[in-house]
């Protein structure tokens, strides 16, 4: 037990000062209690959460005394490293080990035989870790399970597991603590609850307050150039280099990995000397960290990047950090801009750059998000039954579990609190007999129950289910690779099946052209064809509401307030949204009609996020229908949704508060979005944690590929021969819960019957409604049969080809 | 379920496409259909992934149900009858058992294909197995392509097309026709479908539950469709 006053010596000979929130950590470790801490980044919470349990070590030949779990395995070696130069500078004796899917054999096999006294791992490789039955004395010595950037694993699967595995760790290891670490949340104090367990109050430990954050606007000039849609913004380029060129280094953050490549692409072009890389998700670990390197080193002055560089990788400030597009969250701004001056005493600043002139008033509205204190809250998941599947099965490996222990641990988190004896009894009917419906699985067998403990006889079954565990995460990815050889990337498998060969599409910085796909390979030479395909798919977050909220007070306070830039560039853009129009405003649905070529058009704006408004726009959608014959097209985005048809009613009150009425919102809108087709997509991430679809690997045997199906499949062949499948039920209240963001939607329409509704005929398209237009995708509401959808694209496609192959327009 | 039948002209010959994923050709009195994949589930559910059992029977059924509507002298399974190689004691061959009693009249023939090899067939279910069936102007085969002995019917791809268009999106099994070999839609309910991309001249019809369409616009031109 290291004396506390090392600990500051250490701290004085490296010149830094140990922080109050530092020193309350480790006392609250000292006393045995859990709890979490929170800080903005580059405080130093790392080290607030290691040198308690480090401060205990006893011998270099310990067992197990620390988990460290991290949900990125690119920050696991960061990390680490982190962590071991403690240990060495305290002369402690620990070794500090890393275990993810990214370690070599070698070291794997080491770590089966013994595991160091501390480990840094991913929620999946310690999954994998706690199947092995011959390891499970090693746990017992467990003292510490710290959970870093617990915000980025809150709110989904993969915080339900890290639940799982908390609860198991803590009967392995009676008095274990467990310790978060997060970035400020608007739900901190449950956020502490779900990772520590229910029965005890965990500790909260707040850092510093953060350095003030200011949020600055890059403003067109005019603004009455400036588009009223787009997503982009490569209009403000020319401005955007002179920033960059302004400062040493430089941190481009975009929404999309599309916008990202694009903007890489821009700035390339017009500065071709200036020392620049792109950074996201899809690229080769290689060359991410080339990025990372070359900014912590100062031979890059600019990186584009993703939400890739949000968390973690550790690197120095930055001097500058620009954010394009509006940041649909306002966390998400403030830990963006954090990146920048961590220097005592200065604060962050982040550069925003609007797509398109609404964006500026979203600038304004975080602005004043941030100053109020109000941060989004990330909802903690409850009874993923897929997820309690796997882990029973991963449990079963051991060969050394009850159920009932199982059961019992289950329900100490707060995931599986409410689950009900017919769920438990589902799951285990699920992995022992294959499904509730008994008759329907003959020959089933993949855990079953010898004197009361759960195990996996099937070796070939259970080295299965230990490649699948670590699949919670991925999606079907292709890699891409060169013809001449050397992979670039990975990329959804989704987006390349879009493509056909001579397509091109920007990557890793390039102009690529698509030669052919094979073994989930896609196989590109470089250069640029004419057909270049602009965007790819990717999640765009919606406007958390938060920001929706402060949004929309922004707008209709209308003019602009003292130092309101944003609100002052947008002025005369407001004032003809008003002149023609009204102002949405909080507690006032406003909803604007006209008439173009195109037909009636209905513009309602809710301001509840793009998910929501996708719901909301299929259940008035489909009400219309049901009340008099109409085809129409809707589009959604964050701030409202369209409804286009050849014929539409004016829109009066009545009719309206009759279409946005929250009575029966639920079965209008499972009637409404064809919520089967829906949720047999949702299914893929389900059946790969719950173990029904198996991805081949590279040297699958021939009996790998004999179990191979796709999840739409497997979905149908289960909906048809046992329709109670509550795997099947949980893919559609994924699609409701999280897909439609029926709470939101629902929230909206309680706030719409409550309040006013503006009504107001429009000559033209208002500055609201032009994105909307703009943004068309047509999603169209449908009564019609397979059959009749067919004839109609056939017929229409044959068209299409018929007017010669000009390229098709896309809405964008 | 009502079924639909489209007539169309093969290699000179009337045919007609079904749209529970068959073949007639009444000149040969030959009803033909492809990768029926029977045990696929129980494959699975012995190496420990549950899907449930049932689609066997509903594809005896519906071959049962073909057999009685056609009445034809042979039906011949152009390869992949079974998913997994058959040791004999698999719960789905009573149902197939059953089927053969029930049309002793009609030969079972089938072209082997790559899914059926290594299996050894109980004798009782008087199946007639080669690498292909001869019976000009056709031969019926498992493997796509130009064959010397006729213009071939055979299955193996599983071929489906992408519909896209006015906000829409389908996945459809299809019959492709080519200029010297037509692949049949894999008729076993639980079959997936690889995306296939007709070219000029070829003929894709649609097969959805109650109609086979053409898509004359995936012939037209060189490539599949917009998007």
């Amino acid at each position: 037990m290291l004396d506390p006053g090392a600990l500051d010596a250490w701290f004085a000979r490296e010149g830094r000062e140990v922080l109050p929130f530092q020193r309350q950590a480790w006392d609250a470790y000292a006393r045995g209690v859990s709890g979490l801490i929170h800080a903005p980044t580059g405080q130093g919470k790392t080290l607030a959460a290691w040198l308690g349990p480090l401060r205990e070590a006893e011998a270099a030949d310990e067992p197990l005394r620390v988990l460290w779990i991290t949900p990125m395995r690119a920050l696991a070696a960061d990390t680490a490293a982190q962590l071991q130069a403690a240990a060495d500078a305290l002369e402690m004796g620990w070794t500090v080990g890393r275990r993810t899917g990214d370690t070599g054999s070698a070291e794997r096999a080491r770590l089966r035989k013994r595991l160091p006294q501390a480990l840094v791992t991913t929620p999946e490789s310690a999954s994998l870790l706690l199947s092995y039955g011959d390891q499970i004395a090693q746990w017992r010595g467990l003292r510490a399970v710290i959970v870093d950037e617990w915000h980025e694993l809150l709110g989904s699967k993969r915080g339900v597991q890290t639940e799982l595995l908390i609860a198991r760790l803590r009967r392995l290891a009676p008095g274990l603590r467990v310790w978060g670490l997060s970035a400020t949340l608007g739900n901190i104090d449950e956020a502490a609850r779900v990772l520590c367990g229910g029965d005890t109050t965990p500790e909260r430990i707040a850092g510093e307050a953060p350095a003030p954050l200011t949020v600055e606007t890059l403003r067109p000039e005019p603004v009455e150039r400036f588009p009223w849609a787009g997503h982009m913004g490569l209009g403000l380029r020319d401005a955007v280099i002179d920033a960059i060129h302004g400062a040493a280094s430089t941190l481009v953050f975009t929404n999309t990995r599309a916008q990202a490549e694009r903007w890489f692409d821009a700035i390339r072009e017009a500065a071709p000397a200036l020392p620049a890389a792109l950074h996201h998700g899809s690229l080769d670990a290689a060359e991410r960290a080339a990025a990372e390197d070359g900014i912590r080193s100062g031979t890059l002055r600019c990186v584009v990047a993703t939400s890739s560089l949000d968390l973690g990788v550790d690197f120095a400030p930055v001097e500058q950090v620009i954010q394009i597009g509006g940041p649909k969250g306002v966390a998400r701004l403030a830990q963006r801009a954090g990146r920048s001056g961590h220097a005592p005493g200065r604060g962050s600043r982040i550069l925003c750059v609007p797509t398109h002139a609404l964006e500026l008033a979203e600038f304004a509205a975080a602005r004043d998000a941030l100053r109020a204190d109000r941060i989004e809250a990330r909802r903690p998941l409850t009874l993923c039954l897929d997820v309690l599947a796997q882990h029973v099965c991963t449990l079963a490996l051991t060969g050394a579990v009850r159920a009932d222990e199982v059961l019992a641990d289950a329900r100490a988190t707060h995931a599986f609190a409410a689950l009900d004896d017919a769920q438990w009894q589902w799951v285990l009917d699920f992995v022992m007999r294959g499904g509730a419906a008994l008759q329907a699985y003959p020959q089933y067998r993949k855990v079953s129950e010898v004197d009361g403990v759960l195990r996996v006889a099937d070796a070939t079954i259970a080295r299965r289910h230990r490649m699948a565990i670590g699949t919670i995460t991925a999606d079907a990815h292709m890699r891409v690779a060169w013809t001449r050889g050397g992979t670039l990337g990975q990329v959804e498998e989704r987006f390349i099946a879009g493509l056909r060969p001579g397509d091109s599409f920007l990557f890793a910085g390039r102009a690529l052209t698509l030669e052919r796909v094979r073994d989930m390979t896609a196989y590109v030479r470089s250069g640029r064809s004419r057909r270049l395909v602009p965007r790819w798919a990717g999640g765009r977050m919606p406007l958390s509401s938060t920001l929706a909220d402060a949004l929309l007070t922004r707008l209709a306070a209308g003019a602009p307030g003292r130092g309101d830039d944003e609100m002052a560039a947008l002025a005369p853009l407001l004032a003809i949204q008003q002149q023609w129009s009204a102002l949405p405003a909080p507690g006032r649905l406003l909803v604007e009609h006209t008439r173009s070529r195109e037909g009636r058009h209905w513009f309602v704006y809710p301001f509840a996020g793009r998910h929501a408004h996708e719901a909301l726009a299929a259940v008035a959608g489909w009400r219309l229908s049901q009340r008099m014959p109409v085809t129409a097209t809707l589009t959604a985005n964050d701030y409202g949704f369209e409804i286009l048809a050849a014929e539409l009613p004016e829109p009066d009150e009545a009719l309206l508060r009759a279409l946005l009425d929250p009575a029966e919102l639920m079965r209008d809108a499972l009637a409404a979005v064809n919520g089967t087709e829906m949720a047999r997509r949702r299914f893929r991430g389900i059946a790969r944690v719950a173990g029904l679809v198996f991805e081949g690997h590279p040297g699958a045997g021939k009996s790998a590929r004999q179990i191979q199906a796709s999840s739409g499949l497997i979905f149908d062949v289960l909906s048809r021969y046992d329709p109670g499948h509550l795997l099947t039920a949980q893919a559609l209240e994924e699609v409701l819960e999280q897909q439609l963001d029926m709470p939101r939607a629902r929230a909206a329409l309680v706030a719409i019957a409550d309040g006013a509704v503006a009504v107001r005929a429009t000559p033209r398209l208002t500055p609201l409604a032009f994105p909307l237009w703009a943004e068309r995708i047509g999603s169209r509401v449908s009564s019609e049969d397979v059959a009749t959808r067919v004839a109609r694209m056939a017929e229409q496609l044959a068209r299409a080809a018929d007017r010669r192959r000009t390229p098709v327009r896309r809405a964008s | 379920m009502s079924a639909a039948a489209l007539p169309v002209t093969v290699s000179g010959e009337p045919v007609m496409l079904d749209s529970r994923r068959a073949l007639y050709w009444p000149g040969g009195g030959v009803l033909a259909i492809a990768d029926v994949h029977l045990g696929k589930g129980e494959a699975f559910r012995r190496r420990g992934v549950a899907v449930p059992s049932g689609h066997t029977q509903a594809d005896c059924d519906a071959i049962d149900a073909l057999l009685r509507d056609y009445r034809p002298a042979r039906l011949i399974v152009c390869g992949d009858l079974l998913h997994a190689p058959a040791r004999g004691d698999e719960a789905w061959l009573d149902a197939f058992r059953t089927l053969r009693r029930t049309h002793a009249d009609v030969a079972f023939e089938m072209a082997v294909g790559n899914h059926d090899r290594g299996s050894r067939l109980p004798a009782d279910l008087g199946l007639d197995c080669h690498s292909e069936r001869v019976a000009a102007p056709f031969v019926f085969t498992h493997e796509p392509g130009a064959h010397g002995a006729g213009h071939a019917i055979c299955g193996h791809l599983h071929p489906v097309v992408r519909l896209r268009g006015m906000g829409d999106n389908l996945r459809m099994p299809v019959f492709w026709l080519r200029r010297d070999h037509a692949v049949l839609p894999a008729f076993g309910s639980f079959t997936g479908g690889a995306e296939v991309t007709p070219e000029a001249g070829d003929q894709v019809f649609a097969v959805s539950d109650r109609a086979v369409q053409p898509l004359p616009h995936l012939s037209a031109r060189s490539s599949s469709c917009a998007s």
